[in-house]
C-alpha cells in the first residue's frame, strides 16, 4: 500500500498544463518545456515538452532547490545561458541536459496575485538564447498561464467535490441496508479506504463499561491492532473523542499523544480523524492513515471523510437497535419457552380462568397441556366450553366440588378442592385442585388460577391399605373352613369388585364352584341357576382353567365379545352369562406353599370401574392372604380329624383289646371254679376254656404286635432282618398255615419252582398273613382266595393277593393303607385298622410298593413289588422256617 | 320245680357267647345266644326272656337299634343288661336306659350276682 499515489489530477487539468506548456515552448520556439507546480515544501513536475527527463529529469524538487527550486523560491525569473555557467547545478542534471544538448535554461514564476504556484522552464539547444524580452513575453504567458490553471485546478476541485459527494452517496446506501454490526464496520472501514484512497483505516467503538475505545474492524493493520485500547486523551483517537472534533495530523511521529505502540507499528505519518456521533453521542472514531511520506491530508479531505463519518455513525446506531431489538425479541422468546417448559413439567394441570367457578359462563383462559395426557380432553376443547372443569366432575361430587370452589372464590384466599374427574373414556380420576383467587384494583374477586393434581395413586395406595388390614382381619377371625371361603368372597364385593366367585379345587382334581358373593340383589335368581353349570374341568379357553394351570392372573379389562360364547355350556348357559353384564374381569389364583388351591374370579359391570394393573397387584395381594387363610382352616380342619382319629382308634384299640381280654380271664375263672368242683366238671367245658384261653391269647398277641410294630414305625425304628430267602417256599408255606384255619375259602397258590430274594422272611410272612385275612373278612360269603407269585423282570418279584369279595368303594379307595383306616364303617370291623398300613410301611422298608387294584369282575387285587435284589454269593445264613 | 329263668345273651363275639352261657348255665339259668340284634329280635318272639346281656358294638344291627326296635314291641318287659368294652359303661347304660351295665373284662362272679339280682322276681 506504501508509495501508492493519489491521483491529485484529474485528465482535464492534466491536459490543460500539457497544453499550457506547449504552448509555452512554441511561442519561444524552444524545444524543452515543462511546467512544475507548488505543492506545500516542494515542487512537483505536472506537464512536459520534449525529452522530458533533459527538461525535467526530477519529479519533486525541494524549494530552493536546483534552478526551479530557486525561482519559485526568490520569485523572480532566472537565466542560464550556458550549462556550463553553473557549476552548482546537479552533474547528473547537466549530464542529460548535454547530452539531448541542451544549452540555455529560462525558468518564471506562475504566480496567483502574490503567491508563487509554479515555475515555467524553457530549454533550448542554443547557447545563450534568451534575452530580457523573452523574459517578459514569457512572463506575460506565465501570468496568463496562472489564471488559467487556477481555473482549471478550481474546476478540478469542483469536479472532485461532487465525485467525493457522489461517492458519500453511494456509501450511505451501501451502508443502509446492513444491519449486521461487524459485518458493518468492516463494510465501513473497507469503504473508507476507498473513498480517501488510503491504505489503513480503523474504526473504534467506544464502550461504556471499560472507558475505552475498542477497535472493532480495521484495515491495512496487522493482528496487534486488535489488542488496543485507547482511553479518552490517548493517540489521536483518543483526542478526537475528548474533543468530538475530527483532526488531521500531518505527521504522527512529531505529536505528543501518540501511543507507543502505534508509532513503532503502523508506520503511520499522516493521520485524519473523525468522531462518530449520534444525536451528540459519542459511538466511536474512525481513523484514516498514510505511511507515504511527503504526502498529508487537505481540508477537503477532512470534509469528506466528515460526511463520511455522519453517515457511518448513523449506519452503525441502526445496526445497534437492530440488534438490541433482535436481543430482545430472542430473551422474550427465550423467557416464553422456559415458562413453557416449566409449565410442561408440572405433574398437573396449569389452569387460569375467568368469572365465578361454578357459574355458567365461566371460561378457562389457559390451561396447560396436561389434561390431554391426565383425562384425554384437548387444550381446545376445555378453552372452547363455558365451565368445562365443573361439567367433567363426577356426577357425585359436583355439588360439593362447585360449593368449595365458590368458597374459595368469594373468601379470595388459596384453597384446595378435592373431587373426581371423569376422563374422556369415562374412567374416575381423583384430583385436588389447589387454586388462588385473583383480583382486580378494587380487591374484587374476578378469576381464579391454580395447579390440579392427580392424586388416583396416592389415594388407591390409601385405601388399599386399609382394605387389606381389614381383611387380614376379617380372614383371620375364623378357623372354620366353610366360613372363611364366604367371608373371602363378602370381603371382595362391593368394594373390589361386583361380582365375586371362589372356585376351589376338590380332592378328586375337580375344580368346584365353592361360593359366590355380589352386590346386585336382582341377579340372586341368576345365580341359582347358575349353580347347575359346574365349571367345565377341562376347558382351556376360561380365565379360571387358565389361572389356575399357569398360576399367574389373568387380566381382562373389557371381556372380549366371543368370550362368553367360548366357554357357555350351552344356550340358558350363555344367557345366564349375558344376563350378569359383566364388563371386566380379573381372575386370581389362589395359591399356598407352591400349590394351588383354586381361583379367586371378580367381574365389574360399569365402564368407568374397569380392572388395571393396579386392581391386580391389590387382587394378588388378596389372594395370597385369602389362600394362606383356607390352608389354615384346612390345615385345621385336618388336624382336628386327626386328633377324632386318634381318639376313635384309641377307643377301638382298647374295645379290642378288651374283648379277648374278656373271654381269656372269664375261661381262665370258669376253669378255677371246674378245679373247685363248681358246678360240676364238666370235660367239655374244659375243653371249651383251653380252646379259647389258646385262641384268645394268640389273638391278644397279635393285637399287640401290631400296636407295637405301628408304634416303631413310627418312631422309624422298626429295623428288617433281611436274609437270602426262597420267597416261593415262603408263600407255599405261609398259605399252608393260614388255610389251617379257614374254613369258608379256599386258597390257591400259584409260585415257581424257587424264587430267592434277600428279604426279611418274618415280617413278609406277616404282610401275606395279613392280606389273606383281609381277603377272607372282604369276603364274607365265602369262595376263593388266589395267591400269586411271579417274575416281572430281572431283578423283580411281584405277589399277588386276589378274592372276589365286596371290594373297597372308589372314595375309600386312596385311605385303606392309612393308619386306622377302617373299612365298611365302624360297627362291622375287626382288627385296629393297622394290618395294611403295616404291611405297607414293611413293602416300602424292602423298597418295594404295594397297590391295590380292583378288577371289573368284583372283589380286590393286592399287588406286591419287591425286588429282587443281589444274592449273595454265599449260602443262606439260616434256612428259610420250616413248617 | 319253678322254670329255670332265661336269659338271652347278644354278643358277636363266638368266645365270649360260650364263656358267658357255660357260666349262666353252670348257675341254672336257661341261656339263649344271637349274635346280632337282628338274631336276637327273631329269637325274642319265639321264647321271651327274663333278662336280656346285650353287647352294643354289633354288625348288622347294633344294641341301640335292638334296645328301640325291643321296647316297640308289646310284652316287652325284660331288663336290660349293657354288656360293653367302651370306656365309660355307664354312659352306654343311659343311651338306652337300660337297668344296668356290666363293662368287659368281667368278673364271673360279678356276672353271677348281676344276673342273679335282676331276675330275684322271676
Amino acid at each position: 500500500m506504501a508509495g501508492e499515489q493519489r491521483p491529485r489530477l484529474g485528465p482535464q487539468l492534466r491536459e490543460t498544463l500539457t497544453r499550457i506548456t506547449e504552448d509555452a515552448a512554441r511561442l519561444l520556439g524552444v524545444e524543452g518545456a515543462g511546467l512544475r507546480l507548488v505543492d506545500g515544501e516542494e515542487l512537483v513536475r505536472v506537464a512536459t515538452y520534449g525529452p522530458a527527463d533533459a527538461v525535467m529529469l526530477r519529479e519533486r524538487l525541494r524549494l530552493g532547490e536546483s534552478l526551479s527550486g530557486r525561482v519559485a523560491a526568490a520569485g523572480r525569473p532566472l537565466i542560464l545561458g550556458d550549462s556550463d555557467d553553473d557549476p552548482t547545478r546537479d552533474p547528473v542534471y547537466r549530464g542529460r541536459a548535454q547530452l539531448h544538448g541542451f544549452r540555455s535554461w529560462l525558468g518564471v514564476p506562475l504566480r496567483d496575485r502574490e503567491r508563487v504556484i509554479g515555475v515555467l522552464v524553457m530549454q533550448s539547444r542554443a547557447e545563450r538564447r534568451f534575452r530580457a524580452d523573452d523574459v517578459r513575453l514569457l512572463e506575460a504567458f506565465a501570468g496568463q498561464a496562472a489564471v488559467a490553471i487556477e481555473n482549471a485546478q478550481l474546476l478540478e476541485r469542483e469536479r472532485e467535490r461532487r465525485r467525493q459527494l457522489e461517492a458519500v452517496r453511494e456509501v450511505t446506501v451501501r451502508l443502509a441496508g446492513a444491519t449486521d454490526l461487524p459485518a458493518l464496520l468492516r463494510l465501513i472501514s473497507r469503504l473508507a479506504t476507498e473513498l480517501l484512497a488510503v491504505p489503513s483505516v480503523a474504526v473504534f467503538l467506544w464502550d461504556e463499561v471499560t472507558s475505552t475505545l475498542v477497535p472493532r474492524a480495521w484495515h491495512g493493520f496487522g493482528e496487534w491492532f486488535g489488542e488496543l485500547r485507547v482511553g479518552l486523551g490517548e493517540g489521536v483517537a483518543g483526542v478526537v473523542a475528548l474533543r468530538r472534533v475530527g483532526m488531521i495530523v500531518d505527521d504522527y511521529r512529531s505529536i505528543p499523544f501518540a501511543q507507543p505502540t502505534v508509532l513503532e507499528r503502523s508506520g503511520a505519518r499522516a493521520v485524519l480523524a473523525e468522531p462518530l456521533l449520534y444525536e451528540g453521542e459519542l459511538r466511536g472514531v474512525i481513523i484514516a492513515s498514510l505511511q507515504e511520506p511527503g504526502r498529508t491530508f487537505t481540508e477537503q479531505d477532512r470534509q469528506l471523510f466528515g460526511l463520511f463519518a455522519a453517515q457511518a455513525a448513523i449506519a452503525i446506531e441502526h445496526a445497534r437497535l437492530h440488534l438490541a431489538r433482535d436481543r430482545a425479541l430472542a430473551e422474550a422468546e427465550a423467557a416464553r419457552r422456559r415458562l413453557d417448559e416449566l409449565v410442561a413439567s408440572v405433574p398437573g394441570v396449569v389452569w387460569e380462568a375467568s368469572g365465578r367457578p361454578d357459574a355458567g359462563q365461566q371460561r378457562i383462559d389457559f390451561v396447560s397441556e396436561h389434561v390431554e395426557a391426565m383425562l384425554g380432553y384437548s387444550v381446545a376443547e376445555w378453552l372452547a366450553t363455558p365451565n368445562f372443569w365443573l361439567s367433567i366432575v363426577h356426577p357425585e361430587d359436583q355439588e360439593r366440588a362447585a360449593q368449595e370452589a365458590a368458597e374459595i372464590f368469594a373468601g379470595r384466599r388459596p384453597g384446595t378442592s378435592e373431587f373426581r374427574w371423569l376422563a374422556k373414556d369415562g374412567r374416575a380420576r381423583w384430583v385436588e385442585a389447589r387454586s388462588a383467587v385473583l383480583c382486580d384494583e378494587f380487591g374484587q374477586p374476578v378469576g381464579m388460577r391454580g395447579v390440579t393434581l392427580d392424586t388416583t395413586d396416592r389415594k388407591r395406595a390409601e385405601w388399599t391399605q386399609r382394605f387389606l388390614a381389614e381383611a387380614g382381619a376379617v380372614l383371620a377371625s375364623s378357623l372354620d373352613y366353610e366360613a372363611t371361603i364366604q367371608r373371602a368372597a363378602d370381603l371382595v364385593v362391593p368394594t373390589l369388585a361386583d361380582w365375586c366367585t371362589v372356585f376351589l379345587l376338590t380332592e378328586g382334581g375337580q375344580t368346584q364352584r365353592v361360593a359366590v358373593a355380589y352386590a346386585d340383589e336382582t341377579k340372586a335368581e341368576l345365580a341359582q341357576t347358575l349353580r347347575g353349570y359346574p365349571p367345565s374341568p377341562n376347558s382351556p379357553r376360561g380365565s379360571v382353567a387358565e389361572a389356575m394351570r399357569t398360576g399367574q392372573a389373568v387380566l381382562s379389562p373389557e371381556i372380549p365379545a366371543d368370550y362368553l360364547e367360548n366357554i357357555a355350556q350351552d344356550a340358558r348357559h350363555l344367557e345366564i352369562m349375558r344376563g350378569l353384564a359383566f364388563r371386566s374381569s380379573l381372575t386370581v389364583p389362589l395359591r399356598v406353599r407352591g400349590e394351588v388351591l383354586g381361583a379367586l374370579a371378580l367381574f365389574r359391570c360399569e365402564a368407568s370401574r374397569r380392572y388395571d394393573q393396579v386392581d391386580l397387584a391389590l387382587a394378588e395381594d388378596l389372594a395370597h392372604r385369602v389362600a394362606v387363610a383356607i390352608d389354615n382352616a384346612r390345615l385345621y380342619r385336618e388336624a382336628q380329624r386327626a386328633i377324632r382319629q386318634r381318639e376313635e382308634f384309641l377307643s377301638i384299640a382298647a374295645h379290642e383289646l378288651k374283648t379277648p381280654i374278656t373271654s381269656l380271664r372269664g375261661f381262665a375263672q370258669v376253669l378255677l371254679r371246674q378245679f373247685d368242683g363248681k358246678p360240676a366238671r364238666d370235660q367239655g367245658v374244659v375243653r371249651r376254656a383251653l380252646e379259647v384261653i389258646e385262641q384268645q391269647s394268640d389273638r391278644l398277641a397279635r393285637l399287640v404286635s401290631q400296636l407295637l410294630d405301628t408304634s416303631r414305625l413310627e418312631a422309624g425304628r422298626l429295623v428288617l432282618d433281611r436274609q437270602p430267602t426262597d420267597l416261593a417256599r415262603l408263600v407255599r408255606e405261609a398259605t399252608a398255615r393260614v388255610q389251617v384255619n379257614i374254613n369258608h375259602h379256599t386258597i390257591g397258590v400259584e409260585a415257581p419252582a424257587e424264587a430267592l430274594a434277600v428279604v426279611d422272611p418274618l415280617r413278609l410272612e406277616q404282610v401275606l398273613t395279613n392280606l389273606i385275612d383281609n381277603a377272607v373278612k372282604y369276603s364274607p360269603s365265602g369262595g376263593r382266595i388266589e395267591v400269586e407269585l411271579v417274575r416281572a423282570g430281572e431283578e423283580l418279584l411281584r405277589l399277588i393277593v386276589r378274592d372276589r369279595g365286596l371290594g373297597i368303594g372308589p372314595e375309600e379307595r386312596a385311605r385303606i393303607f392309612d393308619r386306622f383306616y377302617q373299612a365298611h364303617g365302624s360297627d362291622h370291623r375287626s382288627g385296629l385298622g393297622l394290618g395294611l398300613y403295616i404291611s405297607r410301611q414293611i413293602v416300602e422298608l424292602h423298597g418295594g410298593s404295594i397297590a391295590a387294584e380292583f378288577p371289573p369282575d368284583g372283589g380286590t387285587r393286592f399287588v406286591i413289588s419287591l425286588p429282587a435284589g443281589p444274592i449273595r454269593a454265599a449260602a443262606p445264613r439260616a434256612p428259610a422256617r420250616s413248617s | 320245680m319253678t322254670a329255670a329263668v332265661r336269659v338271652l345273651v347278644v354278643d358277636d363275639d363266638a368266645a365270649i357267647r360260650d364263656l358267658v352261657e357255660i357260666v349262666l348255665a353252670g348257675g341254672g339259668y336257661e341261656v339263649r345266644t344271637a349274635e346280632d340284634g337282628a338274631a336276637a329280635l327273631e329269637l325274642v318272639r319265639e321264647v321271651r326272656p327274663d333278662l336280656i346281656l346285650l353287647d352294643m358294638r354289633m354288625p348288622v344291627m347294633d344294641g341301640w337299634t335292638f334296645a328301640r326296635r325291643y321296647r316297640q314291641q308289646p310284652d316287652s318287659s325284660a331288663p336290660i343288661i349293657v354288656l360293653t368294652a367302651a370306656r365309660d359303661a355307664a354312659a352306654r347304660s343311659e343311651e338306652i336306659v337300660a337297668d344296668g351295665y356290666l363293662a368287659k373284662p368281667f368278673n364271673v362272679t360279678e356276672l353271677l350276682a348281676l344276673v342273679g339280682q335282676h331276675t330275684q322276681s322271676a
